[in-house]
């Protein structure tokens, strides 16, 4: 009799068990979905085992680029005795090279996060390089135009020469574009009151950032800063620093707005952003100059 | 046998533990990252009924009065009807809401600020109904039986004062000026002489409501949005433009400020409908060009202002666009095509005279203003 008691409790003790661990189980679905519900879809890089596929898809990325970049090196090609597009491209076909001899390696365990840097870095320099071309070549199918318009005139034949040759000049100097230049994104944390780098999202204090801008041309020109933390979303101090622009994909949100007095200038300008929380993974810092981005750069926390 | 009950009972014990933990976890209404410490609760006691503000003071509130709301409720009762049925409304709110403090958000009652605003003090001193206050304040008091609970009553210029050091970050404090416009005046003001004890005062007789109300005078039974537009603009060019003229001049705001804020229902509605993006920001930054286009917008294409539309242009982020969507529908609740143009015409006419064209000013636009007066009262309570 005592013996049937004490079973009867255990089954239902058991039963309260498996009815509060489906309870459980569904608290814990759904706190993981939400709070997964909104980061972005990166590649996955395994640490260890068997990964041929993310090797395929680093692969599959890295021929796209290839391909982009191929389109844009014709584009570029008018003016590919510039200094800084032949620097640029050396650099780039050095990271090919690089990015190539990583994804031969066809060991299980060989560690592909590297290439994918490479390949971000590279994805990078190709925006850039597309952004600063686009400009010229724009220019220069007005140029044509105008140069076919005026041939088309007897009349005024012989100044088309005079007048290419002035338009091509300015054309040089005004579509220079600006651009973002010697770019750094680190975060930092206190050390006995001194602030220190670091490079783990459990210590960061702070996100601090610099560049400079190469041939900017209007005074109190507006230089937009966006930093971007791992889930895609942009970083800010307080809500009265941060704001909307334009761009050609659509409105952007920015982190901060700074301003370059003068013309030509090229004083560094620095930043700094407070988030609540700092996340691991990569911290973008993009900066935008009349809708156009002229310089990204990453930083990894761990 | 011995060993078979005691598993029975550790098995019930945890199963228990686990069945009732669970649903705590997920009904906890203070989001998980907030310190329940930093918690605190202000209860303004106004006009049109009673609001909850809960805010979190962050650790350097003291420093920088820095504030989160957190939620923001209100219970409409009218209160200066002065009726035995809006004063029972008024402190069945107020009750409701105390509650929902103490016990929603577990904040003790030490941290529960309870203030009766500028307005009903204003009505109830012009109507001769001061004892009406003090009959809600001591029915409150017998009712959450607290004997000692005080509850505060404020002046104009004391609310105009909290709302700019509850709103405005310190950084900003001393060249920023504050406006607030309502539906039947516009107020606000700055720190004109670096503290902040004393406040600039700026007011004007006109708000949104008075415009709209002196605009449908003039429309006759042409009802149109072009004849309404026509007339609104008459409006404005009239007496609210000689006002606005002369107390801008009179404030010297011009000169002593970089950055101007504009607070009040209007605000939030022009900040959501024209920056959806920053849908999560309680400020917006705003230009005077874009705001003139916005008013055109508003006028010729009022159907891309619908909540489907705005959010028809917002890429990604799903958890957004559903706030977005509400908050919109919420602007449409608030304002009709009319009212928005009013708003906006009373707004473009009082940012043009900050307008500069050899010095830029900075315009902004204040979503959550009417927290702020609470939230400064309650920081300057707890860090006096």
């Amino acid at each position: 009799m005592r013996k049937n008691n004490y079973d009867s409790l255990l089954y239902i003790s058991i039963f309260i068990l498996v009815l509060s661990s489906v309870m459980l189980a569904i608290a814990g679905y759904q706190l993981y979905f939400k709070s997964n519900s909104n980061s972005n879809k990166t590649i996955i890089i395994s640490s260890s085992g068997d990964n041929r596929s993310v090797r395929d898809s680093l692969q599959h990325v890295y021929n796209s680029t290839l391909k982009k970049m191929d389109d844009n090196v014709q584009l570029a090609g008018v003016s590919l005795e510039n200094n800084t597009a032949q620097t640029m491209l050396a650099e780039m076909d050095r990271l090919k090279q690089e990015i190539a001899a990583l994804l031969k390696d066809q060991r299980p365990d060989a560690d592909l996060s590297i290439a994918k840097e490479k390949i971000d870095l590279l994805q990078q320099k190709l925006e850039i390089l597309q952004d600063r071309y686009t400009n010229i070549n724009t220019e220069n199918k007005r140029l044509q135009q105008l140069i076919n318009q005026l041939m088309a005139s007897d009349k005024n034949a012989g100044t088309v020469s005079s007048i290419k040759a002035e338009k091509e000049k300015n054309s040089a100097d005004k579509n220079v574009p600006a651009r973002a230049a010697g770019m750094h994104l680190y975060a930092t944390m206190l050390n006995n009151a001194a602030e220190e780098e670091t490079s783990t999202s459990e210590n960061a204090e702070k996100i601090v950032g610099s560049f400079y801008i190469k041939n900017i041309q209007d005074a109190k020109a507006e230089i937009l800063v966006v930093v971007l933390q791992p889930d895609g979303k942009v970083v800010s101090n307080s809500a009265w620093e941060t704001g909307t622009f334009n761009t050609a994909e659509g409105k952007k949100i920015y982190s901060r707005k700074i301003y370059v007095e003068e013309p030509g200038d090229e004083k560094p300008l620095n930043f700094s952003l407070t988030p609540d929380r700092f996340l691991k993974g990569d911290y973008t810092l993009q900066v935008w100059y009349n809708g156009t981005l002229i310089g990204k750069t990453t930083r990894k926390l761990s | 046998m011995h060993k078979t009950s005691t598993l029975s009972l550790f098995i019930v014990i945890c199963s228990f533990l686990v069945l009732f933990t669970a649903p705590t976890l997920a009904q906890n209404s203070i989001p998980a990252k907030i310190k329940k410490a930093n918690l605190y609760a202000g209860i303004d006691v106004g006009s049109k009924g009673v609001k909850l503000s809960i805010i979190e003071l962050k650790k350097n509130a003291a420093a920088t009065g820095v504030f989160t709301a957190i939620k923001d409720s209100s219970v409409n009762t009218d209160f200066i009807s002065f009726t035995p049925a809006t004063f029972s409304a008024t402190l069945k709110g107020l009750i409701g809401v105390y509650n929902l403090a103490l016990k929603n958000y577990e904040i003790n009652s030490s941290k529960i600020f309870v203030v009766v605003s500028s307005g009903v003090k204003g009505q109830a001193e012009k109507e001769n109904k001061n004892s009406w206050i003090k009959n809600l304040a001591d029915s409150f008091r017998l009712i959450i039986n607290e004997p000692g609970k005080a509850v505060s009553v404020i002046d104009g210029m004391e609310e105009a004062r909290l709302s700019h050091l509850g709103i405005v970050p310190k950084e900003r404090r001393y060249n920023t000026f504050l406006i607030d416009i309502g539906s039947g005046n516009t107020k606000g003001g700055y720190f004109k002489n670096g503290n902040t004890k004393t406040l600039k005062l700026f007011l004007l007789t006109w708000g949104t409501k008075t415009i709209s109300n002196a605009t449908e005078k003039r429309v006759e039974n042409d009802k149109s949005i072009p004849n309404y537009n026509k007339q609104m603009n008459r409006v404005l060019a009239g007496e609210p433009d000689e006002e606005i003229v002369y107390a801008v001049n009179e404030s010297g705001a011009y000169n002593m400020n970089d950055n101007f804020a504009f607070s009040g229902g209007i605000a939030w509605a022009v900040a959501t409908l024209l920056y959806p993006e920053l849908i999560e920001n309680s400020v917006v930054p705003f230009s005077y060009d874009e705001l003139v286009k916005f008013s055109e917008r508003l006028m010729n294409n009022y159907q891309s202002l619908s909540a489907e539309n705005i959010v028809g242009t917002i890429k990604g982020n799903t958890e957004i666009k559903e706030t977005i969507t509400s908050e919109v529908q919420r602007v449409h609740k608030v304002f009709d095509q009319k009212s928005l143009m009013a708003g906006i015409g009373l707004l473009i006419k009082i940012v043009r005279q900050f307008e500069g064209t050899m010095e830029k000013k900075n315009f902004y636009l204040v979503k959550n203003g009417q927290v702020g007066w609470i939230s400064a009262y309650v920081n300057q309570s707890v860090n006096p």
